[in-house]
């Protein structure tokens, strides 16, 4: 019992801070810096080149 | 055990990429710049150190004594994707040219192998507090230290004629494997 | 469903043209044992993240997408692990750390955004046993390669039961030529080298033959 409420605690603050994290903008001039990833196909990157202008194009 | 045997040997023997076979996909993705290597390093450097720290008191105060060590695995990962977002969102925040340097390589640390295993090694080696400290900076010191290297010889791969089939990630394969065996040569020296 | 099944074999090996889960494929490849054992392992957690995720698809928020995978990908490694511990103990002593970073393997986590966040659970099943197959296969052919060339031969133990040898040969002629290099860091990357290049060379064939079948 323990651990499955610690468990979900755990899981309840990553969710939190990965949506703070997805809702707080870039600094300025920092909008379109890319990675030189291109060998890289890890589709869930947020900074693979499939996502262009925020939202998946592939 | 001597510190500084400890982290010499983590930096050059042990090294992670050449002697474990971690943190590959970045390292054959991020290094084709040494620009963005050293970024890349910095960012892991501070990942992981932060990221052992943490799981390593969550592990000693409330997994231990509540039995619950086979969370140990969902505990880690959940704990460094958590860090990760801190860490970016904090950057966000407060320092628009450390985003711009290093920013943008943390998301990716999330599933870099080299974080996730030196938590485990801290765990499974029983390394006392300091040194995991020691430990945590070494092993990812030596993770910078390859890849800057390595991003240097792959700027003059890629400006070289090799054969179509092997150019961009297989010629790089095969540098990595000289690398490699350069690097064995120093094996005895701790 | 046929077609998404073969892609992960040639086409799309995650290994050899996608470059993805490298750490796992070049550490553990060192014999056929632990080659097969964990390739069975990730093509577990694999069809089973898939169709978890392919089931929970319409309820997860988009905006928590990814740390939810990770949530799902992280208990059923931890079960997978724990399985693995209790009845083939062989097994989990030689594949080490290695089967804990199964959680972070990109393929697992890639597939689950690309594909089975978007599909019905029948087609994410079949694709996600594509790629696990296709990523045993890539495992079980660099492990072949290395273990013949370091040690002149090719042993396959039962991994319930490690005393029990499944099947093996070992060429005695040979045993003076072994290479013990290839089963250290600097095989692993030459063996590596030469299969993507010639996984390339196949790719670029094939697309090729597409082209010109396009342009008549």
């Amino acid at each position: 019992m323990k651990a499955v409420i610690y468990f979900l605690v755990l899981a309840t603050v990553y969710c939190a801070f990965y949506v703070l994290n997805h809702r707080t903008k870039r600094p300025e001039g920092c909008e379109n810096l890319r990675q030189e990833c291109e060998s890289c196909r890890m589709v869930s990157c947020p900074a693979n080149g499939v996502y262009e202008g925020g939202k998946r194009n592939a | 055990m001597n510190l500084l045997s400890l982290a010499l040997a983590a930096i050059l023997i042990n090294n992670v990429v050449l002697t474990k076979y971690l943190g590959l996909c970045p390292f054959f993705g991020v290094s084709k710049s040494s620009k963005s290597a050293v970024g890349m390093g910095l960012a892991v450097t501070f990942v992981i150190f932060g990221a052992s720290m943490i799981t390593y008191f969550l592990y000693y105060v409330i997994l231990v004594p509540n039995k619950m060590e086979y969370m140990r695995l969902i505990t880690f990962i959940l704990v460094i994707a958590s860090f990760v977002q801190f860490v970016e969102m904090f950057i966000k925040k407060f320092s628009a040219s450390l985003y711009k340097a290093l920013g943008i390589y943390l998301p990716l640390i999330t599933t870099n192998c080299v974080v996730l295993y030196v938590a485990q090694d801290n765990i499974t080696q029983k390394y006392d507090l300091l040194t995991t400290a020691v430990n945590s900076l070494a092993v990812p010191i030596g993770y910078m230290l390859v890849l800057v290297l390595f991003s240097c010889m792959r700027e003059r791969l890629d400006s070289s004629a090799t054969p179509k089939s092997w150019k961009g990630n297989p010629i790089a394969l095969v540098a990595a494997a000289l690398m490699a065996l350069a690097f064995s040569g120093l094996a005895g020296i701790v | 469903m046929w077609q998404n099944f073969k892609n992960g074999f040639i086409k799309e090996n995650p290994v050899f043209s996608l470059f993805l889960g490298m750490c796992s494929a070049l550490a553990v490849s060192t014999t056929l044992n632990n080659a097969i054992g964990m390739g069975v392992c990730v093509t577990i957690v694999l069809v089973f993240s898939n169709v978890i995720i392919s089931l929970l698809r319409k309820m997860i928020p988009d905006e928590i997408r990814i740390p939810v995978y990770i949530v799902v990908i992280a208990s059923l490694v931890t079960i997978v692990e724990m399985l693995v511990h209790a009845y083939a103990p062989a097994l989990y002593q030689s594949l080490g750390v290695f089967l804990s970073l199964v959680v972070v393997n990109c393929i697992i986590l890639g597939r689950a955004e690309a594909f089975a966040s978007k599909n019905g659970v029948g087609s994410s099943a079949v694709d996600g046993l594509g790629m696990g197959l296709g990523y045993t296969f890539a495992l079980v052919l660099i492990s072949l390669v290395r273990e013949f060339l370091a040690t002149g031969g090719i042993k396959f133990a039962n991994p319930f039961n490690s005393e029990q040898i499944l099947f093996g040969f070992s060429i005695d002629a040979l045993k003076g030529f072994t290479i013990p290099l290839m089963s250290g860091p600097v095989g692993a990357f030459l063996t590596f080298a030469c299969f993507a290049a010639f996984f390339a060379m196949l790719k670029d064939k094939a697309a090729q033959k597409e082209k010109e079948a396009q342009k008549k």
